[in-house]
C-alpha cells in the first residue's frame, strides 16, 4: 500500500517533468513563428472588426455629401460614389466575412464529422447511404448550385452561411470517414470492446480522439475557402447585399473600370484585408498540424 | 458450476464471411468450419496452425468480437453466442484478450495508466480505486511508476506488451484469449513475458487460449494443443503426446518445418509446398488432400470424420486408426 502511493507520488512527478519536456498543445503551437503572427492577425481583426466601429463611431451606412474622395482627414480610407465611410464599410465588412468563414466551417464539421464517424465505425447500410449522398455534393459543382440555391431564396449572411456551410460536409465527412475506417480495425478498438464499453464510450473515447486531429487542421483552411466563396459571390452581386458590406462586395467597386484604374482606395483595402485574413488562417491551420503531430515532438526523459 | 466443467466450451462454431453479396450469391468464406474445443479451469490450450488458416477469427469469435454463422459457445456454464451487446458486457470482464501487436494495441492517446484503468472504469469502479489497482498491476507486471504516464509510443514493445497484459489481467478474468502475444517481440523479450503470463496464470488461476504459430512458444506455454487447418482442427492431443507422436500428415508436416539451431545440419526440404487451397471454393474430401504428402484416392472423395482416440486425442484423417500407429515424429528442432 505504501509502495503504491510512493510510486503515484513519484510518478506525479515523473508526469510533470514529461509534460514540460514534450510540452502542451500550446507551447508546441507557439514553436512557429508564422502560426503566431498568423493567429495574432485573426485575433486582431476579431476585436478590431467588433470594437472598432463602436468605438470610433462610424457607421457604415450614413450617406454624406463627399462621394469618391479619397483618403484624408475626415475619412481616413476615404468615401464611396454614395458618400459612405470606406473604414466603416471594412470593419464591418470584415467582420461579416470572418463570421460567415468561421460559421460556415463550424457547421460544415458539426453536420460531416457524426456521419463520416458512424459511416466509417458501423459501415454497411449507414455506410452506403453517408457516403453516397457524400458523393452527390461532390460532383455538383458548388459555384452552379449556391448559385441557384440563392436565386431560390433571397440572398442574406445567414442563408449564405448555411449554404456555404452545408456544402463543405462532405470533406468534413470523408476525411472522418477514411481515418475511422482504419481506426476501428485497430486492436485497441477491440480491446475496447472487451472491456464492455458501449459503442458510444468507444467512439468518444477511442475513436473520435484517433480520428480528429486532421480535422483541426483542415478547419482553417475550410474556413479561408469559405471566406473566399463569400468573396466570390459577393463580387459577382449574388452574395451578401448592399447596403450591408463584405470584403467581397467592397471589391465589387473594382468592377467598374473606372474605380478599378483611378479610385484604387475604394477596393485595394479590402483586397489586402482578405488576403491577409486567408494567409493567416491558413498559416493557423500548420501550426495546428505541427502541434498536434505528437510524434514530431517526441521527448524521451 | 461444477468444478469438472470446462471453463469454455465451443460446439461446432461457424464463422462465415461475406455471405450475401449482390442477389446473395456470392459462396462465403469460411474461416471457421465446425470448430468444437474446451479450455478447463487455470489450463492453457494452444491453437497452432499456418497464417490465414482462421486462428485469429476463432479467437475473436470466442469472445463474441465477430458474431458467429452458427454453433454454440458456453463460457461459465452460459450459452453467450446469442446474446445480445446490452447483456454480452456483464460477460466480458471474464474473457479478456491479449493482442498480437502491441503498437496498436494501445490506445495511442492515452497515457498507459489510462488504458490500464480503463477496463474497470468501465466495469464503475471509482477514480481513485480504479488508479490503484491499475498502478498495482503495473507493478506486478514489472512497469514501475515511472512508466504510469508515458504514452505508448514512449515504450518499447516488450513494455508495452507488459502493459497490454496488465490491461488484459485487470479485471481478474477467468479465460485470457492469447492472440499471438509474442510473436512480434524480439526473441530476447519472448521468454520474460511468457513467465510473465505463466505466474499470473498461478497467481490468479488463469486459463488460456494460446493462439501461435510458433510451435517451441506452443510447447513451452501448453497443456493442450489444437492444430487447426483451414478453418477445421485437425488434430487435437496433449502437447507432450502432440510433440512425441503427432497422428496428422498436417501436423508431422508443420513440426518438420519448424528450424533446428543448428548450423552443422543441412536445411530441410520443406516437407510441404504450395498454399492452403481457399477457403471460398473448398475441394471436396479432405480439406489437406491437395498438400498432403501420404494422399490416397479416398481422401479426395468425403472428408474424414473426428476420430476420438484414447487419452482424450483426437484426428480427423483416413490414416490414423483406433490404435494410435503412425510411426514416431519426425521432430524438428523443438526440444
Amino acid at each position: 500500500m505504501e509502495q503504491v502511493v510512493a510510486g503515484r507520488q513519484s510518478a506525479d512527478k515523473t508526469r510533470r517533468r514529461q509534460q514540460k519536456a514534450s510540452g502542451g498543445f500550446w507551447s508546441r503551437y507557439a514553436r512557429s513563428k508564422a502560426a503566431l503572427l498568423g493567429l495574432g492577425v485573426i485575433g486582431l481583426e476579431i476585436v478590431v472588426f467588433t470594437l472598432g466601429p463602436v468605438l470610433l463611431q462610424l457607421d457604415p451606412y450614413t450617406l454624406g455629401r463627399e462621394f469618391n474622395t479619397p483618403p484624408g482627414a475626415g475619412h481616413i480610407l476615404g468615401t464611396d460614389e454614395f458618400g459612405r465611410d470606406l473604414l466603416a464599410r471594412l470593419l464591418y465588412g470584415g467582420g461579416v466575412s470572418l463570421f460567415i468563414g468561421m460559421a460556415a466551417t463550424l457547421i460544415g464539421m458539426v453536420v460531416g464529422l457524426p456521419l463520416g464517424l458512424l459511416a466509417g465505425y458501423y459501415r454497411g447500410k449507414t455506410e452506403t447511404v453517408v457516403m453516397r449522398l457524400a458523393d452527390l455534393f461532390l460532383s455538383v459543382p458548388e459555384m452552379v448550385l449556391i448559385l441557384v440555391l440563392v436565386a431560390a431564396f433571397r440572398p442574406s449572411v445567414p442563408a449564405l452561411t448555411l449554404i456555404i456551410g452545408i456544402m463543405s460536409w462532405p470533406g468534413a465527412a470523408r476525411l472522418i470517414y477514411g481515418n475511422t475506417l482504419t481506426v476501428r480495425e485497430r486492436e485497441y478498438i477491440q480491446a475496447a470492446r472487451t472491456h464492455g464499453l458501449s459503442d458510444l464510450r468507444i467512439l468518444s473515447g477511442y475513436v473520435v480522439p484517433n480520428v480528429v486531429s486532421p480535422l483541426w487542421m483542415t478547419m482553417p483552411f475550410h474556413c479561408a475557402r469559405a471566406i473566399l466563396t463569400e468573396s466570390a459571390l459577393s463580387f459577382l452581386g449574388v452574395g451578401v447585399q448592399p447596403p450591408q458590406a463584405s470584403l467581397g462586395n467592397l471589391l465589387y467597386a473594382a468592377q467598374n473600370i473606372v474605380v478599378m484604374s483611378s479610385r484604387p482606395w475604394m477596393w485595394v483595402p479590402a483586397g489586402l484585408c482578405l488576403i491577409a485574413t486567408v494567409i493567416s488562417i491558413n498559416f493557423i491551420g500548420e501550426g495546428i498540424r505541427q502541434a498536434l503531430d505528437i510524434r514530431d515532438n517526441l521527448v524521451r526523459p | 458450476m461444477k468444478a469438472d466443467e470446462p471453463i469454455l466450451e465451443v460446439k461446432k462454431l461457424k464463422i462465415y464471411f461475406g455471405r450475401g453479396g449482390f442477389g446473395g450469391r456470392r459462396p462465403a468464406l469460411r474461416a471457421v468450419d465446425d470448430v468444437s474445443l474446451r479450455v478447463g479451469h487455470t489450463e492453457t490450450v494452444g491453437l497452432v496452425g499456418e497464417s490465414g488458416c482462421g486462428k485469429t477469427t476463432l479467437g475473436r469469435g470466442i469472445l463474441c468480437l465477430i458474431p458467429p454463422t452458427a454453433g454454440s459457445i458456453i463460457f461459465g456454464g452460459e450459452e453467450i453466442s446469442g446474446f445480445s451487446q446490452r447483456r454480452l458486457r456483464s460477460v466480458r470482464p471474464k474473457m479478456q484478450m491479449v493482442f498480437q501487436d502491441p503498437a496498436t494495441a494501445l490506445n495511442p492517446r492515452m497515457r498507459i495508466i489510462e488504458s490500464v484503468r480503463a477496463p474497470l472504469k468501465a466495469n464503475g469502479w471509482g477514480r481513485t480505486r480504479a488508479e490503484q489497482a491499475a498502478a498495482e498491476i503495473l507493478e506486478t507486471v514489472g512497469l514501475g511508476a515511472e512508466h504510469y504516464y508515458r504514452y505508448p509510443h514512449e515504450m518499447s514493445g516488450g513494455q508495452r506488451q507488459r502493459a497490454v497484459v496488465a490491461r488484459a489481467v485487470v479485471l481478474n478474468p477467468q479465460l485470457v484469449v492469447c492472440d499471438e502475444p509474442v510473436s512480434a517481440l524480439d526473441v530476447s523479450i519472448r521468454a520474460q513475458i511468457l513467465n510473465l503470463m505463466k505466474d499470473l496464470q498461478k497467481a490468479r488461476g488463469l486459463s488460456y487460449l494460446f493462439i501461435s504459430h510458433d510451435l517451441s512458444v506452443v510447447r513451452y506455454m501448453c497443456d493442450r494443443v489444437l492444430v487447426m487447418y483451414l478453418g477445421r482442427i485437425v488434430e487435437a492431443a496433449a502437447a507432450e503426446e502432440l510433440f512425441a507422436q503427432p497422428l496428422h500428415p498436417y501436423t508431422r508436416a508443420l513440426l518438420a518445418a519448424a528450424p533446428i539451431p543448428d548450423i552443422d545440419l543441412p536445411a530441410p526440404t520443406p516437407p510441404l509446398s504450395g498454399e492452403a487451397p481457399s477457403p471460398i471454393h473448398l475441394p471436396p474430401g479432405c480439406r489437406f488432400a491437395a498438400r498432403c504428402p501420404e494422399v490416397r484416392p479416398e481422401c479426395r472423395l468425403r472428408e474424414p470424420e473426428e476420430k476420438i482416440l484414447p487419452k482424450g486425442r483426437m484426428v480427423r484423417c483416413v490414416q490414423a486408426d483406433g490404435s494410435i500407429c503412425a510411426g514416431p515424429a519426425r521432430l524438428g528442432g523443438i526440444k
